[in-house]
């Protein structure tokens, strides 16, 4: 099994997205995963984000009490094409996975002049 | 309009999203954060998911057989011109209060905060340890 690979429950972390003027960012909780089990794929307009987390080390102790389960996570969202796709990039950060979609320079605001009759 | 803007880029429908992942859990827990609790009679180990803290922001306290947690999820901070689009993600203060199976030694205990995930560990007090009492012969 790679460490990419996800296993048993996979959870879609809820997410704050922010538009930035430049870009759009995205914020999802991946506690306990690391940068290296973290996979992005570009498809077509579809974009998916997977986190592998690491699993509990309780040095052999036994539990005791549960509130919730290890898991990984998985989350799809759909693009249109005025994100610049090679410029996506992605951070986490305390188990925070921010990703930041530039826009392309076709849906960035711009200013028009009014010519002077 | 940003709405018509955020329909465009992401064909927004978070009920979308969700059907797109069938097999994607939510975690829809009424207490925050989430613990689970590992030990044995010498020691307990509590676990939370706190993605995003800062340790500033989180104090522990420790008294007998109460823990207590309390903090603040602070949400992200966004300049000027810039705005949600959406905010899932909780924030704000929250607090909780647990008795623990038995007393732990307060000087003892250690907390360590990696990838956004909190451990404690809480050792149990000597006195309280179970004792095995031998037989005298008679």
């Amino acid at each position: 099994m790679t460490d990419k690979e996800l296993r048993g429950r996979v959870y879609s972390p809820d997410l704050d997205i922010a538009d930035k003027k430049e870009a759009f960012v995205v914020w999802a909780d991946f506690p306990g995963a690391s940068p290296e089990s973290v996979e992005i794929n570009l498809e077509n307009d579809l974009i998916t984000v997977r986190g592998v987390a690491a699993e509990i080390d309780a040095g052999g102790l036994p539990l005791l009490y549960q509130e919730f389960e290890p898991g990984d996570y998985e989350t799809t969202l759909k693009l249109s094409t005025s994100i610049d796709r090679d410029k996506v990039e992605a951070e986490l950060k305390d188990g925070v996975l921010a990703l930041t979609l530039p826009k392309a320079p076709e849906a960035k605001p711009k200013a028009i002049k009014i010519k002077a009759a | 309009m940003p709405w018509t803007l955020f329909d465009d880029v992401w064909g927004w429908d978070p009920a979308w999203r969700r059907a797109f992942s069938p097999f994607g859990y939510r975690r829809t827990t009424r207490t925050y954060p989430a613990i689970n609790i590992y030990g044995d009679d010498d020691k307990l180990l509590l676990v939370s998911e706190l993605p995003g803290l800062k340790s500033d922001d989180l104090e522990i306290t420790v008294q007998g057989r109460t823990l207590t947690l309390k903090g603040v999820k602070n949400g992200v901070e966004l300049g000027e011109g810039e705005e949600f689009i959406t905010r899932e993600r909780g924030r704000g203060e929250f607090a909780r209060t647990l008795t623990l199976p038995y007393e732990v030694e307060p000087d003892k205990v250690e907390a360590h905060y990696d990838k956004g995930v909190l451990k404690i560990t809480l050792p149990r007090v000597e006195r309280d340890k179970p004792r095995k009492i031998a037989i005298k012969a008679a």
